[in-house]
């Protein structure tokens, strides 16, 4: 069994960069029909779950940037190894919410009925970790009280929801066991009795030496980045979750071969004895051009229907 | 190497007028027609520097689409794949490295035989570095990130730099915005660089920016063969007057790096946020420049721009910002006794 969703933000068609740019009077409206044209994409191309493709967001972080009390907006700042820039948060006081940020910012309205909806936030960590602490004496209140808002934000969409995918890039960086061991106390804090499939995504790092501590984060499924973590460099851990493989270069336009993808996925399965298992990008697919984006969700589409036939 | 202490130069590319990008657009327009217009642009923006009283000066790249874009459509192996988003709704168009690259001759020497021929002042010719180009397109064809890289920098970049010197180009910025963005290959930026300028003799800088950390790149970049740094500061600056090292935290970090491991050479000192409209009052563009010249000891190490290129920014505030840049150089200097 075989599943696949996207995740983060998807690359914008030629029509909405050039709406954007133009900031077009109907961009409002564009947004919302290229929203739906990405929905039913992904519903023809028969993934397990569906994401709105957050192409409305100027970065992951900005909602929360834009509607928090207790931040203002700081520089653009690189946005980790990419050519792509966020506008930091500064937290000059504590931090709160209405709890309507995430309610506000996805297109609920837009799914069709009966859809097993996906959604995407950044965890505590790497909210704590984009952002610039002007107020807080510690970074574990800080991580805690940006867990405190994950959680209320949660709780007010968590019925309209099947799969909470906190996507940790800085988190994937950590190497301190003890570090980890506090921001999995917050994510305890965080995922208790939400009663939702919950996956962390760790992107953008190779988690070989950390793996095993993030196997017992408080998630039901782990997501793992195989594009910087090599699967060979990984111990054989036994792993009793559902592992979403990052397998899907979202940073290349290099078209991946079917083949290559089947006998990794098959190699991972072994070398974790994992039982269930996913087909994801190894990030958002915005950093390559719409129309590669596509084929390679075609070519997540061919991967699982290969891999059920077998 | 003639001193020239707080010197002020241009960094990138000034915003085309409307009615020029329109009229680039417009397929009914013949080409002759075009390239007098841009002429015209370049010649505009070069007498605009001038004027204003920057020291150094190019023509705001007004002949190039973008510094990525402009270079690669130049050069056989790489094709464009479409636009990606740099931040909010700003966008680069992104290159496909398919096949090993291919010299195709030298794609800037138009431009600079145009601004030689009509700069009264210092040029300094800025260029697209091989990293950058690197780090920007996908890489479909090498096995390596740095066999793509090396590749650029003999094959591309020392042939159009050898073209430039030979016509008379002294001062070249080579731009590596990207030098920064894996701090685990600063090596292969430092490579790339000196196996791009190899053999050639001219002033080289090296234009970086939006970096987490330039101390970073310490020690490794002491290895770079450049003679300037141009960098991004004022972006994370405070706007508080005041040449204490609280009031410009945006500069302290790297300038203490550098004069930790005794750098000798230029700091091109970004003096003015290219992300905002608001116009940089003088009192604090001298305090940036005072300040630095605290840290490193040295006037003559201190040059002064624009973070980065102003093309974000409407025309007027994009020479709103030079002129105060220019007063505020001017101030330093009085403080300093240099006028």
């Amino acid at each position: 069994m075989i599943q696949n969703w996207i995740s983060g933000i998807y690359s914008r068609s030629e029509t909405l960069i050039e709406a954007t740019r133009r900031q077009d009077k109907t961009l409002q409206q564009l947004y919302e029909n290229e929203k739906r044209k990405l929905i039913k994409r992904q519903i023809k191309n028969k993934f397990d779950y569906i994401s709105d493709p957050l192409i409305d967001w100027d970065d992951h972080i900005r909602p929360f940037t834009d509607n928090l009390r207790g931040v203002e907006k700081g520089a653009l700042t690189r946005y980790y190894e990419n050519n792509t820039f966020y506008r930091q948060p500064i937290i000059t006081n504590k931090i709160t919410t209405s709890g309507q940020i995430l309610k506000n910012n996805i297109c609920f309205n837009l799914f069709p009925k009966r859809t097993k909806i996906k959604i995407d936030v950044l965890d505590p960590f790497t909210l704590y970790d984009l952002s610039v602490n002007e107020f807080y004496k510690s970074e574990e209140e800080l991580i805690g009280d940006f867990g405190n808002i994950i959680r209320k934000e949660l709780l007010r969409i968590k019925d309209n929801v099947n799969l909470i995918q906190f996507n940790a890039p800085s988190l994937a960086r950590v190497q301190e066991k003890e570090q980890l061991n506090m921001v999995k106390e917050v994510m305890n804090k965080v995922t208790k009795n939400l009663n939702v499939t919950t996956c962390l995504n760790l992107w953008g790092s190779d988690i070989s030496n950390t793996i095993n501590e993030f196997v017992n984060f408080p998630v039901d499924v782990i997501g793992i980045d195989f594009i910087t973590t090599k699967i060979n460099k990984c111990d054989p851990i036994p792993i009793n979750k559902m592992l979403a493989c990052g397998l899907i270069d979202a940073k290349n336009t290099k078209m991946e071969e079917k083949k290559q993808i089947i006998q990794k996925l098959k190699t991972i399965r072994k070398q974790f004895g994992v039982k269930s298992i996913s087909l994801i990008p190894s990030w958002d697919f915005e950093f390559i051009p719409e129309t590669f984006a596509n084929r390679k969700i075609e070519l997540m589409k061919l991967i699982k229907q290969d891999m059920k036939e077998k | 190497m003639k001193k020239f202490p707080i010197a002020t130069q241009e960094i990138g590319s000034i915003r085309k007028p409307k009615w020029l990008v329109k009229l680039l657009q417009n397929k009914d327009i013949s080409e002759e027609i075009k390239q007098t217009a841009r002429d015209d642009m370049s010649l505009l923006n070069l007498k605009m520097f001038e004027d204003i009283g920057l020291d150094v000066v190019y023509d705001g790249e007004a002949k190039r689409v973008e510094m990525y874009e402009y270079s690669v459509r130049r050069i056989e192996g790489i094709t464009l794949a479409g636009k990606i988003r740099s931040w909010d709704n700003k966008y680069y168009n992104k290159g496909r490295c398919t096949k090993k690259v291919k010299y195709k001759g030298p794609y800037h020497l138009d431009e600079f035989m145009f601004i030689k021929k009509n700069a009264r002042k210092m040029i300094k010719l800025p260029i697209t570095g091989a990293y950058t180009l690197a780090d920007w397109s996908y890489n479909e064809c090498y096995k390596s990130k740095e066999d793509f890289t090396i590749d650029l920098a003999r094959k591309i970049i020392r042939p159009l730099i050898r073209d430039l010197v030979k016509e008379g180009a002294d001062f070249i910025q080579i731009d590596e915005p990207a030098a920064t963005t894996h701090p685990d290959e600063i090596n292969l930026v430092v490579d790339s660089f000196n196996e791009s300028i190899k053999g050639i003799n001219a002033k080289f800088g090296v234009h970086i920016c939006y970096s987490g950390n330039y101390s970073d790149m310490y020690p490794h970049v002491l290895e770079m063969k450049n003679h300037q740094y141009e960098l991004e500061f004022a972006n994370r600056d405070s706007w508080s007057k005041g040449v204490q090292h609280a009031k410009r935290n945006g500069y302290s970090s790297f300038l203490k790096t550098f004069r930790e491991y005794g750098e000798k050479k230029e700091i091109g000192l970004g003096v003015l946020d290219v992300h905002v409209d608001e116009i940089e009052p003088i009192e604090i563009i001298r305090d940036r420049i005072l300040y630095a010249v605290k840290i490193v000891d040295d006037p003559n190490l201190i040059h002064v721009n624009p973070d980065c290129g102003l093309r974000t920014r409407s025309r007027e505030t994009s020479f709103a910002k030079l002129k105060n840049m220019v007063s505020g150089a001017k101030l330093a200097k009085k403080s300093l006794g240099l006028i």
